[in-house]
């Protein structure tokens, strides 16, 4: 069906019509918005908690212990009278920071490896295919705890570790792209042109193969965030005093019959961060397409 | 001869299941438990390097039982060294392993001297019925909303239902355990919310377990359902007369079952891994408590051992997986039939 | 023929919502089709064709929507009907034969159970009577050994006997009414040619209705009893087939029947160059033979070209016709040097392509350009149209820049582009300029031979026609050959010189266009050339042959 198809045509030689604008132009959609803005939100808190939560993350006042949420305390006070609110918002940064960290190990690590494999047939392809097909069967959280066991504890071992484990993923889906772009009529046209192999990779087979690839990195970003709270519930975090969400719902579980709302709260901000990060994954796919 | 231009496929054109006959099947069989050995000693191989090369300093200290905050001499580390069995040339302690994984022997516990294979096998029943619940929840309860919102013809219904895909997949297992507990322990007495003991202590575990694989198989199975469903041969059927209820139940599913199938290896990996926290949430035993153990214990042993169950389980379950995908579509079983 | 009118269509709209607005695909159509006959419906892509026919089926997708109008089947109006309603309308009074047949027939069903539901659906059979009728039904449409069919999975069968499947489908349960869209585009010459034959037969002797959608006026005008013709969502002509064609009334059938190749006066003066003049041939192959698959498991290595020889001369057009798989595509790309043959001969402008080296190569590649067939895929979608065309002469260094930009509006001049058109991106751009882009950048650096692979087979009757006389006259202009590979004999004959038929690897038959196309000698040349007849329903007798 090309109902699309039909604006007149312009061009005197040509009695064909041409594609109308909004095929062409990508238009900003709603569904790309506001995920987009929420994730905006995340990163102006991590970097400026301050912004919304004037209170000090650590400062303990034992008067105010295991408060309510009120207009003082938006998500109540813990255990030792220090507010939550303001430690959700400190606890931003080092989530987003460690989501990142993994995420570019695997983007780069695993975009390598796809564009050998999908640039080299035979033996070369096939180990890739074999390593990809080894780190898969070793989950992220395992490789994780697997790092921090060998290496000793730290977010940024664990972030790595994740990373490790999301190569392969990256890796299946550039190596797809890659062949599928170098396959294309346009690819080979450039080859027949006499443009060489690396400028034709360069300049036809990147570029047009890139999108998907990078669309999984929001998704896969949303993961290694949920795995490294996991991780912090777990108490493989950074050690005490610092806010990091799956610390505080795992100490908020000790008052969940009464104090409910420590536990609860965090976890929602959490999945918010995490729902818009794989909205915008799934909304930059579909653009993609 | 006039049809040598409209040709049948001819049964021993290359495909990828290889060659014509049984006798391919076979072939082909044995060509994949190859390729799962392989992967398997590749996975060991890393956990090996990861475990047994990497080690620094300050874990073999806690090995040892040495306060790591004060220097520790050479002496000290190599006595830590031969205690646990990190000592002698790699090479050797790497085919003594290899060999050990052969002949299911994966070492000792670094802890407690138990073999490890001894370990893993009292700590997996409980872990099993766990996973077995929550993938069968998983499949249900997914399997429902996905095709509900491939049927459905309302837009919202079909967001909401969509929307618990990307939910599902967003909220950590440990936050939905909890918010379990709260509402199902201690606001409504229904279910314990710790402990192995009976059939209901069960119940909020599995969920907990169950909700992030759910939403996967909803997505997928939406998708490749709503796929199926707008191809023509769902057009032909419509054609025929048949109901959409018809179409969906004796056209789309079948077609829509590879991608699923394909997920189910992953998700029944998954909850093997997802064990470790729902059973840390809800104190109970099994693989994921092991787990959790090993690795505040610094057992290296316990690790490299969960590294390579991790894997033969994953792997083995890829390959039941392929090997079930050409009894759901016959085109995969192109050249494997004469 | 009776003249009494069985299905009305009047004042049909139907529109798509595309990208947040409405896009009228039909507006405020009038189509009769009289009982018992077979109705054409013609019209190019984007004329609302196929939306018509699945507005009578009431199969319109979901983001479709019917604005105004009726269908009425016997006085009733089908678009008014309940879902449930048209159920029982749909395969008992209205059959319907899709377009492609290999997504048509659901690939985890076996043929014998696909039939029976559509049977099943509306008489109450089991058992042996089911199976006894199945078989009825595809012997019915033409097919033999039906038990093994009935066993059989749709991949199992080929093309043509899966569009047969669909048409036994299709009348299963006695559809008064059979729509067919594009029943055969997917099929080779040969196959659709004889599936037509058919179902017309079927249909005829049951006193059904057929409608054909088509965007192949050849095959319309003597297939069918009446024409309609369609142009942007109206009906501009309607009327008794032989009629229109004689003495088309409405301008738009009469520049569409003057652009279908084959119908169109067969130009006369085309420019012969005189070959005794040329000393040596740009490409020649001897005996090349190349195979794929075998592999160490011990696959069988399938065949693709066995003992082929051939001679491209220069500012001729080499024409490779044959089927799919019969190994033109093959050729062509061991012609560019993307495939090297297993064995035999490849010379290229005189040298042997084994002796080569790297660089030689390189330069002789610069003398060989490539069209091909898919015009959205041969652009790259992020480069514009001006640096796709500049791409080979940056890559070969030619000229500066200045010179390079003057090429790209010189080459754009050429194939009746705008300048502006050098900014655009391939996404504005429809399939025909596209191909206009793709010819410009094959001839960038002045090419002594383009390949042709398929170059209008993607493109509309009209659009085919300008370029392929784009093509003609950059030929008399500059000389240039063409290795034109086709798998549409009318197209061929429109504009080769020298034409070589292939057949499973082998050229069977090669010479002069008149001398092949008058004066066939192989069986195989002949089936080609009278199906393709017979696919425009022409009335050449010599059947060779039975049916298989």
């Amino acid at each position: 069906m090309t109902a699309a198809r039909q604006a007149p045509a312009p061009a005197a030689a040509v009695t064909e019509s041409p594609g109308s604008g909004p095929l062409v132009r990508p238009r900003v959609r709603p569904e790309f918005v506001l995920p987009a803005v929420v994730v905006a939100f995340f990163v102006l808190i991590a970097l400026w908690p301050e912004l919304i939560a004037s209170q000090d993350p650590t400062l303990a006042q034992p008067r105010e212990r295991l408060l309510p949420p009120s207009a003082e305390h938006l998500f109540g006070t813990d255990s030792i009278g220090r507010d939550q609110f303001a430690r959700v918002a400190h606890g931003t940064l080092p989530s987003l920071r460690a989501g990142l960290i993994a995420v570019s190990i695997g983007l780069v690590g695993g975009g390598l490896l796809g564009l050998v494999s999908g640039f080299s047939r035979g033996p070369l392809d096939l180990a890739i295919a074999r390593l990809c097909d080894a780190l898969l069967a070793i989950p992220g959280l395992l490789m994780a705890l697997a790092f921090l066991t060998a290496i000793g504890s730290g977010v940024t071992v664990a972030a790595c570790a994740i990373g490790i484990a999301q190569m392969p993923v990256f890796a299946r889906v550039m190596r797809a792209e890659v062949k599928r772009v170098s396959a294309l009529p346009y690819t080979e046209a450039a080859a027949a042109a006499g443009v060489g192999p690396v400028a034709t990779a360069v300049r036809h087979v990147l570029p047009n193969s890139w999108g998907p690839v990078l669309a999984l990195a929001a998704l896969e970003c949303g993961q290694a965030i949920l795995i490294l709270s996991s991780l912090s519930y777990l108490g493989f975090g950074e050690p005490p005093p610092a806010p990091e969400w799956g610390a505080l719902i795992a100490a908020g579980q000790s008052y969940l019959a009464v104090q409910w709302w420590l536990a609860v709260l965090p976890g929602v901000v959490l999945a918010a961060m995490v729902i818009a990060i794989t909205r915008l994954g799934h909304a930059a796919r579909r653009n993609d397409r | 001869m006039v049809t040598t231009t409209d040709r049948a496929p001819h049964p021993a054109r290359p495909s990828r299941a290889g060659t014509g006959g049984p006798a391919g099947f076979s072939m082909l069989l044995l060509r994949r438990v190859g390729q799962v050995l392989f992967v398997i000693w590749l996975a060991f191989t890393l956990s090996f390097i990861l475990l047994n090369v990497l080690p620094g300093d300050a874990v073999l200290a806690k090995l040892g039982g040495v306060d790591a905050n004060r220097q520790i001499t050479e002496a000290e580390l190599a006595a830590i060294r031969a205690q646990v069995g990190l000592d002698g040339p790699l090479v050797t302690q790497y085919l003594q392993r290899l060999g050990g994984v052969v002949t299911l022997n994966l070492g000792h516990s670094l802890q407690t001297r138990e073999p490890v294979l001894d370990m893993l096998v009292t700590a997996l029943p409980p872990t099993l019925q766990l996973a077995a619940a929550g993938f069968l929840l998983a499949i249900a309860f997914g399997g429902l909303l996905g095709a509900t919102a491939a049927y459905t013809r309302t837009p919202w219904l079909r967001t909401a239902l969509l929307a618990f895909g990307t939910i599902g997949t967003a909220v950590p297992a440990f936050w939905i355990g909890i918010s379990l507990i709260t509402l199902f322990s201690f606001w409504l007495p229904l279910f314990p919310a710790s402990g192995t003991a009976g059939p209901s202590s069960l119940v909020l575990p599995a969920i907990t377990l169950a909700i992030m694989p759910a939403s996967l198989v909803t997505q997928v199975f939406y998708e490749s359902l709503a796929r199926a469903m707008s191809e023509p041969f769902a057009t032909t059927a419509v054609m025929k007369g048949a109901s959409r209820m018809r179409v969906l139940v004796r056209h789309g599913i079948r077609n829509a079952a590879v991608p699923v199938v394909t997920l189910a290896g992953v998700v029944a990996g998954y909850l093997l891994v997802g064990s470790v926290v729902v059973e840390t949430v809800f104190s109970r035993a099994g693989i994921g408590y092991l787990t959790v153990n090993a690795v505040r214990t610094v057992d290296l042993s316990v690790i490299s051992g969960l590294v390579v169950f991790s894997a033969v389980v994953f792997v083995t379950l890829n390959l039941l997986v392929d090997l079930a995908c050409p009894f759901i579509d016959p085109r995969m079983r192109a050249g494997m039939t004469s | 023929m009776t003249s009494d009118a069985h299905v009305q269509v009047r004042g049909l709209s139907v529109s798509y919502r595309v990208g947040g607005r409405q896009v009228t695909a039909v507006n405020d159509l009038d189509i009769e089709f009289c009982r018992g006959a077979v109705t054409a419906v013609v019209g190019e892509s984007g004329s609302g064709k196929s939306t018509v026919a699945r507005a009578i089926a009431g199969i319109l997708p979901s983001n479709a929507r019917v604005d105004a109008g009726e269908v009425l089947l016997g006085g009733q109006d089908l678009l008014r009907l309940s879902e449930r309603q048209l159920r029982t309308i749909r395969g008992s009074r209205v059959g319907f034969v899709p377009q492609d047949p290999t997504a048509s027939l659901n690939p985890t069903q076996r043929i014998g159970a696909q039939v029976a539901e559509a049977v099943v659906l509306h008489l109450p059979m089991r058992g042996a009577a089911l199976r006894d009728r199945v078989g009825e039904l595809l012997a019915g449409a033409g097919l033999t050994d039906v038990k093994r069919i009935s066993r059989s999975f749709p991949h199992e069968l080929s093309g043509g006997m899966r569009q047969r499947v669909l048409i036994a489908i299709a009348l299963a349960g006695g559809a008064e009414l059979v729509i067919a869209d594009e029943p055969t585009s997917a099929l080779d010459v040969t196959v659709a040619a004889r599936v037509l034959d058919q179902l017309t037969k079927m249909v005829t002797s049951a006193g059904t209705t057929l409608v054909i959608i088509t965007h192949d006026l050849s095959l319309a005008t003597h297939r069918a009893d009446r024409v309609a013709v369609l142009h942007r969502g109206a009906a501009v002509e309607a009327g008794p087939a032989a009629e229109v064609m004689a003495r088309p009334r409405h301008e738009y059938t009469s520049q569409l029947l003057a652009s279908t190749p084959g119908l169109r006066d067969r130009r006369q003066d085309r420019v012969r160059p005189d070959t005794s003049a040329v000393d040596g041939a740009l490409v020649r192959l001897e005996g090349v033979s190349k195979s794929f698959g075998g592999s160490r498991y011990g696959r069988a290595a399938v065949a693709a070209l066995s003992d082929v020889s051939l001679r491209l001369l220069p500012g001729r057009t080499f024409a490779l016709i044959g089927e799919s798989g019969s190994g033109k595509s093959t050729t062509a790309r061991i012609v560019l040097g993307l495939e090297r043959a297993d064995s035999g001969t490849v010379e290229l402008f005189g040298h042997d392509l084994a002796d080569v080296g790297r660089h030689a190569m390189r330069e002789l590649r610069r003398r060989v350009q490539v069209v091909y067939q898919s015009p959205f895929a041969s652009l790259d979608p992020r480069f514009s149209v001006g640096r796709s065309i500049r791409e080979p002469l940056v890559a070969h260094r030619a000229g500066t820049r200045a010179e390079q930009l003057a090429r790209v509006d010189e080459l754009l001049n050429l194939v009746r582009l705008p300048s502006s058109y050098a900014r655009r991106r391939p996404a504005e751009l429809s399939g025909g300029q596209c191909q206009r882009v793709a010819i410009a950048r094959a001839l960038a650096l002045s090419p002594e031979l383009v390949v042709c692979d398929e170059p209008v087979s993607a493109l509309d009757a009209s659009v085919q026609a300008q370029v392929l006389d784009l093509l003609r006259e950059i030929q008399e202009r500059s000389g240039v050959a063409y290795l034109f590979i086709s798998h549409d004999l009318a197209v061929v004959r429109d504009i080769a010189h020298d034409v070589a038929v292939m057949q499973n690897g082998r050229i069977v038959e090669s010479g002069g266009i008149d001398d092949i196309f008058e004066r066939p000698t192989q069986p195989f040349t002949r089936l080609l050339l009278e199906a393709s007849l017979r696919h425009a329903g022409g009335t050449v007798e010599a059947t060779i042959g039975s049916e298989g």
